[in-house]
């Protein structure tokens, strides 16, 4: 068994064929831990140098990320101080998910009558999300 | 850069120094007994009147003097062990692309990588040469063996200095050539077996213009003591050759009839006489200085030879 | 020009001739500074020899190269400011770890042991045994440790890891990123472990057939290609418009991996996405049509 111990507040993982540009998974791990209670507003993120020497990343990718996650409010870069949580991402409200998952489920049932397998409904879903992801990075 | 230099090397250092201890060491205890012996020897054959027999005095020494004669062979193992492996294991290993990426120029590596080992050579060399001649100087005395022939030559005076800085220039000349460890010591052994042997036997004879003397014919140990002698020729009075005896039919007339100890002078009145080239033992240091500055200017050309190759080629 | 504005390495039409093989020919490339880049190429693409003339040990048979708008040479401020990592990772076989980082404080003017030490101690990598007793991958480290102690702005590294094994190969990649990350740093690392580069460089350089066949950020280089699928249809007028770098004809289909030049129109093209390794093979392959110009400059012009 390989024992980990590090000295920075969460820990990061990439699944490079997983088809989500590596930032975004860093993006994604950061809001989970957020979500999750994991970080607090207040804690401070990994430095970059922290990461890259646990995940070898390159460090303008973990930039990347955090500038995102800036752009987005959840974190504020303090000069020469580091990367601070301040804001929890914002959940949908509780009925929102529950109707959003019953919607999909209608539409995947209407998708599989129609003949399309998973796969190609995958295949659709992940085109229409990099397609959203573009949009709302222009 | 010297600081790299003595880390890559100090282990040859080491071994080096620890043998010339040792061998200096031998030689002291030996050579202070044989001064002894050869000074006991001058107070009593003085006396007697029976000096001239000398030569054997130091014929039984065996297994010191066989070390001695073959300090002729340390000067090649510098070139193969200290010369040839210096810049030939560099390129092999590929450790010049670690070296000429610091902070030093190319030029600069090679002129304190190439400059300790060449002085450590002569240093040694030169001690080496100083014990051999100190130890030899009983020997030389009397005149056995010769100073001027092949072998006592090599290993006393300052030959072997300039043996071993040739040598170890040699070396560095053929690493950086053929840059792998063993075709540059198989070249370094080659070249300088080859041109020594082809120096000492043709070249040195006739540094300078042998000296020529006639004597009476058949006449034994006609050249001074101690020379080198590098013809001995018994000729007749039109000059043939009959060094390897007469005949009867080749008696002048005059002469047939004489005893055996009025032969010699009966023949010498007709002419025949023995002829000798040699080279006096009194021109021992002009010849060491010959062949010793041949061998330092054959040294340097290598070392530019190897300069070039180094910095004009790529990595 | 030289100084802070410089390209961390530029060559304009570079060439390096063995006999009569030409190892490059007409390579072009500029990166700038602080970026991570690989440098890709299938073997005797001239990698090797490009790292070579980039780190003084090689001089060019034609044309120039630059760091840090220094010409490579042996110069004590040129050779201040890089680092270099051959093949293999040379180093001198009797000595330690820790007598290679002492000389080196005396071969170069600015050096920096602390941090290579602590790497070391870090790694468990004993610095007091011969170097030849290290595995493979330690070797590497302690080789990217020397180079990394010069604080060079310019690191050149020739296939590091390609003798080591995974975990190995991700320690020194990790290490080579943390280095990266402390600012100041451009590296050129070239590999064949595309997928390993992908994650740690941002920068793509693209050598095949000894010629610069791409040269610019990783990022701009997946948005500049596309993989056009549709029903089979003659290739010279479908790729009209735009550089086709490799076609693949079946008896139903034409794929087409293109580089845009315009916006796709044609509604029977599926057009995706293509990964970063795909496109370096595209490259790369036999059956490519090569981009017609040797220098394909990708994203903001020079």
């Amino acid at each position: 068994m390989t024992i980990e111990v590090l000295k920075q507040s969460i820990s990061f993982q990439l699944s490079p064929d997983s088809g989500v540009p590596a930032y975004l998974q860093l993006v994604q791990q950061v809001k989970q831990a957020l979500r999750m209670g994991i970080l607090d507003v207040g804690d401070k993120l990994p430095t970059v140098k922290e990461v890259v020497a646990e995940v070898a990343v390159n460090p303008n990718t973990v930039m990347k990320a955090y500038w995102q996650l800036e752009h987005e409010g959840l974190v504020e870069g303090r000069q020469g101080v580091g990367t601070f949580a301040v804001r929890r991402p914002a959940g949908p409200p509780p009925g929102t998910q529950l109707r959003l998952a019953r919607r999909l489920e209608a539409w995947v049932g209407t998708a599989r009558d129609a003949g399309l397998d998973d796969e190609a409904i995958e295949s659709m879903l992940r085109a229409t999300l990099s397609g959203a992801r573009a949009e709302n990075i222009a | 850069m010297n600081a790299l230099v003595w880390r890559l090397h100090r282990n040859q250092a080491y071994i080096a120094g620890a043998a010339l201890v040792a061998l200096g060491a031998l030689l002291l205890i030996t050579g202070v007994t044989m001064t002894r012996e050869y000074h006991a020897f001058l107070a009593s054959c003085a006396a007697a009147r029976s000096c001239g027999h000398a030569g054997q005095l130091f014929a039984g020494d065996g297994a010191v003097t066989s070390l001695v004669d073959a300090t002729m062979a340390v000067p090649l193992l510098f070139g193969l062990f200290w010369g040839a492996p210096l810049l030939a294991r560099e390129f092999e290993d590929g450790t010049h692309n670690l070296a000429w990426t610091q902070g030093v120029t190319r030029i600069r590596w090679l002129n304190h990588t190439v400059l300790w080992p060449l002085l450590a050579a002569a240093g040694w060399g030169a001690a080496m040469a100083a014990l051999v001649s100190w130890w030899r100087h009983p020997e030389n005395a009397v005149g056995a063996p010769v100073r001027l022939a092949t072998f006592t030559f090599d290993i006393q005076g300052i030959a072997p200095v300039a043996y071993a800085v040739f040598a170890v220039a040699l070396g560095i000349a053929a690493g950086a050539l053929f840059r792998r460890v063993l075709p540059a010591m198989a070249a370094t052994f080659t070249v300088f077996a080859g041109l020594r042997f082809l120096i000492a036997e043709y070249a040195r004879p006739h540094y300078l213009t042998p000296v020529s003397r006639s004597y009476p014919p058949f006449s034994d140990n006609a050249a001074p003591h101690g020379s080198l002698v590098l013809s001995n020729a018994t000729l007749g009075p039109r000059g043939q050759d009959y060094t390897a005896g007469l005949g009867f039919q080749q008696v002048p007339a005059a002469c047939r009839g004489n005893a055996t100890g009025q032969l010699n002078s009966c023949l010498a009145s007709h002419g025949f006489h023995t002829q000798i080239l040699y080279q006096p033992a009194s021109r021992f240091w002009a010849f060491q200085g010959i062949e010793a500055g041949t061998f330092v200017v054959l040294a340097a050309a290598l070392v530019a030879v190897a300069y070039r190759m180094v910095l004009a080629r790529d990595a | 020009m030289s100084g802070q504005n410089a390209p961390a390495i530029q060559t304009t039409r570079l060439g390096k001739r063995y006999g009569s093989v030409w190892a490059l020919q007409d390579c072009s490339v500029s990166v700038p500074r602080g970026h991570v880049s690989a440098l890709v190429g299938p073997n005797g693409a001239g990698k090797t020899t490009l790292l070579k003339i980039l780190a003084g040990l090689s001089a060019p048979s034609t044309g120039e190269a630059a760091v840090l708008g220094r010409v490579p040479g042996q110069t004590g401020d040129f050779l201040d400011s890089i680092g270099y990592l051959a093949q293999d990772v040379p180093l001198y076989k009797r000595l330690s770890a820790e007598d290679h980082l002492r000389l080196g404080a005396h071969l170069n003017r600015r050096w920096d042991a602390s941090a290579a030490r602590g790497r070391l101690a870090a790694l468990r990598i004993p610095a007091d045994r011969p170097v030849a007793t290290l595995s493979g991958g330690q070797r590497a480290q302690v080789g990217l440790s020397l180079a990394l102690a010069k604080r060079p702005h310019v690191l050149l590294l020739d296939e590091p890891v390609a003798a080591l094994d995974p975990l190995a190969r991700r320690e020194f990649l990790a290490s080579l990123t943390e280095a990266a990350a402390d600012g100041d740093l451009s590296v050129i690392v070239s590999s064949h472990l595309l997928h390993d580069l992908e994650r740690v460089c941002d920068y793509l350089i693209l050598l095949a057939a000894s010629r610069t066949q791409l040269c610019g950020g990783i990022d701009d280089v997946l948005a500049a290609h596309r993989v056009m699928v549709g029903p089979r249809r003659d290739i010279a007028d479908a790729g009209r418009g735009f550089t086709v770098i490799k076609s693949t004809q079946t008896t139903r289909q034409t794929r087409l991996l293109v580089r845009l030049d315009r916006a796709v129109l044609d509604p029977s093209w599926a057009v995706t996405e293509v990964g970063l390794e795909d496109i370096v093979l595209a490259y790369m392959g036999e059956r490519s049509t090569l981009a017609a110009s040797p220098l394909t400059v990708i994203g903001p012009a020079r």
